[in-house]
């Protein structure tokens, strides 16, 4: 298998950012995964700028994006990616504690890809988020991309 | 005949007229006497005495066609020909009396006399056949009293004219006949044709007719129509007079005609003394029908006045026993009639307020609302309703309710105490505003409590997520270096974030119950259960419990299909967890219609819950003691309870400890209008 993008992680909780990218590293494709902790660092690696300014370019073969996060939240920060026509392909999850319905409205309405909620019980996170990656990663495609299976 | 030209603007009277058919019939008779007695010989006939003055054939004439328009007249007087024939025929007498009143003022004679009896006798220089100067007068005037008011109502001083008119005819009559009674005939001038008796009987028919023409309305007879006094005491005293006089007349003329060498003093006497006994007779039959009619109107006027009495003192009886006030003032603001209510309501005795003015009882009351109101009845005569209040002088004040009348007297006024009333009003409605108030804020309590309890349950979740992947992590990788004791307290760790897991579960259940997803359908409670029974599955097994369904299919139920399993699953949950008897759990669900509701129960005969326990099982974070030792979170059934509620519906339970536990609810019929 060839290699693919990167998944961005945008969660401001360490332990949450952990168990995340520690699930990504499972199984048998390892993605690189680029943990951002608010949604700031987040656009700036979109945009590859500040910090990110010398980072490999390219979009991002997924983004993780927790709802809480301190500053602009992770609703705002979708609704900026998706005003962006070059982000129009990217594949965003909502990764989140939250189970509002409300909220999950407000996601899909700002052009999120899907809502899934955390589940508490660490072996259906573990599975959880490698259904994530198998299904956006590995199935999903997406414009411009190298080829994922080749 | 109409009263009045406005009353009937257009009244022909519609049967014949008995009167006037009579005076014409009269009418007609003479002339016809007259005439006959011309052409056959007996002049008499038309003279009613051998050396009278006979009817001048023109006269006759003159008269038939009176008469016989009349007569016409009187039989037909709806008819519009007859009023014609009528018009025609007063127009003709009025134009030739005129005539002849000309012609007598200029030549002494009648070209219509000279006519009919071209040589006439002479009898005392007196010419006989030839018409009476006076009598071409007198018709001339009864034509135009006819045509004055020929028929239908007229203007109302033609009127007069005619009825005065008419009058002058009369009066003409009188003077004639009253010449013949007392033996003067030649009341007029020498040489002047007398006018003959038949003739004057003929001018008193026609003045009657006349009369009767113009109708009640016209002077001057206008007095003797109509119920009064004055119209009795005419109606009676007139026709007396002249009755008096007629008799009169007629025994003076007996006696002179038959009495030989009458003394003429004797004649006077006797004369006299038939006058007053006439008039006595008359005046007594006159005074005794006059009288009775007199007593009469007294003795009603008398009874009404009593009735009156009567009616006023039960009014005053009434009014004076009212529970509510009752005043009448008079324009010059004093009281003219208070009833004790009032009098109470005002603080005062009747006697202090009765005769007095308002000022005077009350001062100052010219300035308050009370007083305006009763001023804009009294001045602009309409009803006023208000509430008003009124501050007696020790500072309390008194809200009346009054209702104003404008009466003939002044303003009569109804007036209710009603200071109670309004501050049990107004108590209610502080009471209901402060009420309004503390369901608002029970409501935002609530509603805050409940987003407290959604927000509580996320942030506690994120940790829990924390914990449970660190201490997944650690068993995963670390798990050889911990030792199998680790291991075991690793393990406890993460039951015990399951159990938070679950009960963070329940308070978000709890709180979106009745605020998420409230659409209901009708849902078949079979259905329901049956699908609760397969969730369970593996609960129902683990405890060997047997679960009997005791309902029949088909009963609908108005609900949320979620909250329905959700109660289900709860109530048969705790049953499989809780009812173990002797033997393991036997549990019964059925339902039962119940009108308007489903009741539903789910029963089984484990050791019961005591007394004292099931009033408070319902509320969140409530277990029994017996329940230990069971998993759970003590949330469901407070769950079912928001649930059922929130359909309208009640949650009870049935337990007695040892005998089992029946769970009972009841829902909305599906289809219920």
């Amino acid at each position: 298998m060839a290699s693919v993008g990167p998944i961005l992680l945008v969660e401001d909780n360490p332990d949450h950012a952990e168990l995340t990218t520690d699930a990504i590293r499972q199984g048998k494709t390892a993605n690189p995964c680029a943990w951002v902790e608010d949604a700031e660092a987040g656009l700036d690696y979109l945009y590859c700028r500040g910090a990110y300014a010398d980072r490999q370019p390219g979009h991002p073969a997924l983004v993780l994006l927790d709802l809480r996060l301190p500053g602009m939240d992770g609703l705002d920060m979708l609704e900026r990616v998706r005003q962006d026509d070059q982000f129009t392909a990217v594949p965003i999850v909502i990764l989140t504690t939250s189970s509002q319905e409300a909220e999950m409205v407000r996601a899909y309405s700002h052009g999120a890809n899907s809502y899934v909620v955390k589940p508490v019980a660490f072996d259906e996170f573990q599975e959880t988020v490698r259904k994530l990656k198998g299904y956006w990663v590995l199935v999903n495609r997406t414009p411009g991309e190298r080829g994922a299976v080749g | 005949m109409s009263l009045t030209e406005a009353e009937e603007p257009v009244s022909p009277p519609r049967r014949p007229s008995l009167a006037l058919v009579a005076f014409a019939s009269a009418i007609l008779l003479l002339a016809l006497l007259g005439l006959v007695g011309w052409v056959s010989g007996p002049v008499a006939l038309g003279s009613f005495g051998t050396d009278w003055q006979p009817m001048a054939p023109s006269t006759a004439l003159l008269l038939l066609i009176l008469g016989s328009s009349l007569l016409i007249r009187g039989l037909a007087p709806a008819s519009r020909w007859s009023r014609w024939v009528l018009v025609g025929a007063s127009a003709l007498i009025a134009g030739i009396g005129a005539c002849a009143s000309f012609s007598f003022s200029q030549t002494g004679s009648f070209w219509l006399d000279r006519l009919l009896i071209p040589d006439p006798a002479r009898v005392d220089g007196r010419l006989i056949g030839h018409m009476s100067p006076l009598t071409a007068g007198a018709l001339t005037l009864l034509g135009l009293a006819i045509l004055a008011r020929p028929s239908r109502p007229g203007s109302r001083w033609l009127t007069h004219v005619s009825g005065l008119l008419a009058t002058a005819i009369l009066a003409v009559a009188v003077v004639v006949c009253l010449g013949y009674l007392y033996a003067t005939p030649l009341l007029y001038f020498r040489g002047i044709v007398p006018v003959a008796l038949p003739t004057g009987l003929a001018f008193l028919a026609a003045s009657a007719a006349a009369v009767s023409l113009a109708g009640p309305e016209a002077l001057p007879f206008r007095g003797f129509h109509g119920d009064s006094v004055q119209a009795m005491l005419l109606r009676a005293f007139v026709p007396t007079a002249v009755a008096a006089v007629a008799v009169h007349g007629v025994a003076y003329r007996l006696a002179y005609d038959h009495i030989a060498n009458l003394n003429p003093a004797l004649l006077s006497a006797m004369s006299a003394l038939v006058l007053a006994a006439a008039v006595a007779l008359l005046s007594t039959q006159t005074a005794r029908v006059v009288g009775r009619r007199l007593d009469e109107a007294q003795e009603r006027r008398l009874e009404a006045l009593e009735h009156l009495r009567q009616a006023e003192a039960r009014y005053h009886g009434a009014l004076d026993t009212l529970m509510e006030g009752c005043l009448i003032i008079g324009p010059d603001w004093r009281y003219l009639y208070v009833n004790p209510t009032a009098a109470a309501q005002g603080r005062r005795t009747v006697g202090e307020l009765v005769g007095h003015t308002m000022e005077e009882a009350f001062p100052g009351i010219e300035e308050t609302g009370i007083f305006a109101a009763l001023r804009t009845s009294m001045v602009d005569r309409v009803t006023q309703r208000l509430e008003s209040g009124f501050a007696f002088p020790d500072g309390s004040t008194v809200t009346f309710d009054l209702s104003i009348h404008p009466i003939p007297e002044g303003v009569f006024a109804l007036t209710m105490d009603v200071t109670e009333r309004k501050r049990s009003e107004e108590a209610v409605a502080l009471l209901n505003r402060e009420l309004a108030a503390q369901v608002q804020e029970l409501a935002q309590a609530n509603e805050e409590m409940e987003a407290f309890l959604y927000s509580v349950s996320h942030d506690l979740a994120a940790p829990l997520v924390s914990v449970e992947g660190m201490a997944g992590m650690l068993v995963r990788d670390c798990g050889g270096q911990l030792g199998p004791e680790g291991l075991r307290r690793l393990e406890r760790i993460r039951v015990n974030v399951e159990r938070l897991q679950g009960l963070l579960n329940d308070l978000l259940e709890l709180s979106r119950v009745g605020r998420m997803d409230t659409t209901t359908t009708a849902a078949d409670l079979s259905r329901v259960t049956q699908e609760v029974l397969e969730l369970l599955e593996g609960e129902i097994a683990a405890a060997g419990a047997q679960v009997v369904v005791a309902g029949a299919p088909g009963l609908p139920v108005q609900a949320n299909a979620r909250r329905l399993t959700q109660v289900m699953q709860n109530l048969i949950g705790n049953a499989v967890k809780y009812g173990r008897g002797a033997s393991g759990p036997r549990i019964e669900v059925g339902w039962a219609d119940r009108g308007d509701m489903v009741e539903v129960w789910v029963s089984d005969h484990g050791p019961g819950i005591p007394p004292e326990h099931q009033e408070r099982i319902f509320r969140p974070f409530h277990r029994l003691a017996a329940a230990a030792g069971t998993a759970g979170t003590g949330m469901g059934l407070a769950i079912v309870k928001k649930a059922v509620e929130f359909h309208g519906g009640k949650v009870w339970v049935e337990s007695r400890p040892g005998a089992g536990t029946t769970f009972r609810f009841t829902l909305p019929k599906a289809g219920r209008t």
